[in-house]
């Protein structure tokens, strides 16, 4: 039983993850990932977008090109 | 293992083109298709990652040199996988296969396994792979570069023709969906409002919280398709929201207009969380639901129609099956997501096999569902729903009666009865697909939830699903041809090019939406329709689009020495060529008037020049012969282009076969992956 709820949780996280991954909830914080892995290698100081520049910044880069299919 | 899914394939298939005694259960095409699919992504898949584009697994891709976190993101590929299906996957796949089961199940199946396996899958996986070699760079500019220069203007024109037809025939699948019917009208502008809300959400309250946005969102619909029933049945609400069908497509060509223009933020990206949430939650339970369901298909394998005198639209198997359903088997468009945000995703070369190719055998699944769907309602129903009134009629009595002379039994009774339970008017001359998807829809969910009692709310939960997500391409369809515009532009006048120029945007907003609005409108007012003719129209520019990606695909791979795997797009390529060839001329030149569009022009100029057409219908008559030509013209300009890059890319190929000097490929040089490479061989993966 308690392996089980165990597995349930780790699954639950795990969904709850990739949903956030798929539909971009986890945009912003990929970001800052990324920024900071590259001042680590290029040592230099960065200013990251706040949450709601890099919501708009990627809204419009999203819809300035081919993003659906018909 | 493997055998014994490949066995249960061939007996699924075997079972679908050789059943005619008895009823055919469509578990019979869920095992076809899912162990052809399996057998195909673990053999031929593989084989094309390891022999023909040898992915490299230690090779860093752009998403990991280029990461910034914006464009260049490095993703799990699972999370890719969902992106680039969700990206893939829109209304085709569900029309065009409704529309080719006219022809009977068996013709539009086997299309929908076999093109997606040996072409669509791979159209998608090898232009993935070239772009993501390339940096992310679009199929406009691999053609340029790696075709020639005219190459890359032919595909870029072809791309705006292709998002012109497309626009308009998605918005003509609307409107036949929505015409006279308020509930299904209510429902679908009250997600404005709701799309509207979420996007202050997300722009002011809670910035990229989409989640959060859509959850509410889909709440607020699904309350808003319960009190669409309300509304249909008060008499003044109900008639507040009956539009025909040329108001309806003034209403779109106008919501077009403004959803281009305005600010991204608050209309066009929550109604895109919106509408990915719920075509992704109405795909798996179309598909559990048939699983549960298990209905019985009703259309004859092959039907009368096979002749080519179809009601739905006319022309043959050949080539108009495979003209009718490009979604879901083989997909131009695919190209250009698939040489778009994708490649900047991928984390690791070797992922590049489950993103291309997995995605699309997807998307061919949805494809086979959809025919399912539409091929569980009785013949009678499905031809009077999808028959244009210049055919049938326009009362139930007519239809039944041309029906049922056409061998396939239908009473008046049952489409009133039909219409009466999913909360219609008429379900009669409801062209283009939608409505037809919706009812199947609708009965297998009845059948796992609610009986017959929510058949109506079904029907409007499925006509507001695919409602919704046909607007997203629309206002995002219309968003990027705007800049395609304005690109163009630019070069005849600086200001009208610049992305922030409110009268720039304006303008070309207005020129876009015109463009396809003229062929929105002009479906709407054709007699048969407008489906019969723009259909296929979008049928032949978007295998056009993929057999220009094959080709690019065939020149990289001859430029990567893969003489030996040339076969591999090659044959897909020529057999594209030659279906929209085939197309292409029977729809300019065909002397029977309901193919042919100068046919059809010239018959209706000498019904005018023998006084046949009365005083007051000449100027509409007159309009009709315009668009015909039209129609023709546009068809004729698609093929030639299409021939001029084929002369092109063949000088290319007998350019490099001849040549004895290496050919010049235009690859981002190789950079070992700083990452732990994957211990997994290529073959494997996935």
């Amino acid at each position: 039983m308690k392996s089980f709820a165990v597995f349930a949780r780790k699954a639950t996280v795990r969904y709850w993850w990739a949903l956030r991954q798929i539909f971009g909830d986890a945009a912003y914080e990929n970001y800052l990932r990324s920024l900071h892995r590259a001042a680590r290698q290029h040592g230099s100081p960065i200013t990251p977008l706040t949450p709601e520049e890099f919501y708009l910044d990627s809204l419009r880069r999203r819809y300035s090109q081919i993003n659906r299919c018909c | 293992m493997w055998a014994a899914v490949a066995l249960a394939g061939a007996a699924g298939l075997a079972a679908i083109a050789f059943e005619r005694d008895e009823p055919l259960n469509a578990t019979w095409f869920i095992v076809a298709a899912a162990c052809t699919y399996l057998v195909a992504y673990r053999f031929y898949s593989a084989f094309i990652a390891a022999k023909v584009l040898a992915l490299d697994p230690t090779r860093a891709t752009p998403g990991e040199r280029l990461d910034d976190g914006r464009d260049f993101v490095p993703t799990n590929k699972w999370v890719l996988l969902g992106h680039h299906f969700a990206a893939i996957a829109g209304p085709g796949p569900l029309v065009g296969p409704t529309l080719a089961a006219q022809f009977g199940y068996l013709p539009g199946t086997l299309w929908l396994i076999v093109g997606a396996v040996l072409g669509g899958c791979v159209q998608d996986f090898v232009i993935l792979f070239c772009s993501m070699r390339r940096d992310g760079k679009s199929l406009g500019q691999m053609a340029r570069e790696e075709v020639s220069r005219r190459g890359g203007f032919i595909a870029q024109l072809a791309v705006l023709a292709i998002m012109v037809i497309l626009l308009a025939v998605v918005g003509l699948v609307v409107v036949n969906a929505l015409k006279a019917s308020p509930w299904g009208m209510f429902t679908l502008s009250m997600t404005v409002p709701i799309a509207m809300f979420m996007g202050v959400y997300l722009r002011f309250w809670r910035p990229g919280r989409v989640i959060e946005a859509s959850a509410i969102g889909v709440a607020l619909i699904l309350l808003d398709v319960a009190t669409g029933q309300w509304v249909a049945n008060s008499p003044s609400w109900a008639h507040a929201f009956s539009f025909s069908a040329p108001g309806l497509a003034i209403s779109l060509i106008i919501y077009g207009f403004a959803a281009s223009a305005l600010p991204v933020w608050l209309l066009l990206a929550p109604r895109d969380y919106l509408s990915a949430f719920i075509k992704v939650g109405a795909v798996f339970a179309l598909a559990g639901g048939i699983l549960l369901v298990r209905p019985v298909v009703q259309m004859p394998a092959l039907s009368r129609f096979a002749d080519g005198t179809g009601p739905v639209f006319a022309g043959k198997i050949f080539p108009f099956c495979f003209i009718t359903i490009a979604c879901g088997a083989v997909s131009g468009f695919h190209a250009l997501i698939s040489s778009g945000t994708s490649p900047k995703m991928i984390m690791n070369e070797a992922h590049a096999r489950l993103v291309g190719y997995g995605a699309m055998l997807m998307e061919s699944f949805v494809g086979v569902m959809a025919m399912v769907a539409a091929c569980a309602l009785s013949p009678g129903v499905y031809f009077a729903m999808n028959s244009p009134p210049a055919i049938v009629g326009g009362t139930a009595e007519s239809a039944a009666q041309t029906i049922s002379g056409w061998g396939y039994a239908l009473a008046p009774q049952t489409m009133t009865d039909l219409a009466h339970m999913v909360g219609e008017q008429t379900l009669l001359n409801r062209t283009g697909g939608a409505p037809s998807l919706a009812v199947g829809m609708a009965q297998i969910f009845s059948h796992t939830i609610g009986g017959p009692h929510l058949m109506a709310l079904w029907y409007h939960f499925a006509i507001m699903f695919e409602a919704l997500f046909i607007l997203t391409v629309l206002d995002a369809g219309t968003r990027v041809g705007r800049f395609m515009v304005q690109d163009l532009l630019g070069h005849v006048s600086k200001p009208l090019g610049r992305a922030g120029w409110y009268p720039g945007i304006l303008f070309s907003s207005a020129l876009i939406t015109g463009a396809w609005g003229y062929f929105l409108y002009q479906g709407v007012l054709d007699p048969l329709g407008g489906i019969n003719s723009l259909w296929p129209l979008f049928g032949i520019a978007n295998q056009l689009l993929a057999a220009v990606a094959l080709v690019v695909a065939t020149t990289i791979l001859l430029k990567m020495g893969k003489r030996k795997y040339l076969w591999v797009t090659l044959i897909p390529a020529v057999a594209l060529v030659t279906v929209t060839m085939t197309a292409s001329y029977e729809k300019i030149f065909s002397p029977d008037p309901h193919l042919g569009f100068l046919a059809a022009a010239n018959q209706m100029a000498a019904q005018i020049a023998s006084g046949a057409v009365p005083a007051g219908r000449l100027a509409e008559t007159a309009r009709l012969i315009f668009n015909q030509r039209l129609d023709a013209v546009v068809t004729g300009t698609l093929a030639l282009m299409i021939l001029v890059l084929v002369v092109e890319a063949i000088y290319e190929w007998v350019r490099i076969w001849t040549s004895s000097g290496a050919p010049v490929l235009h690859e981002a040089p190789y950079v070992r992956t700083q990452w732990q490479v994957e211990t997994r061989a290529v073959e494997g993966d996935g």
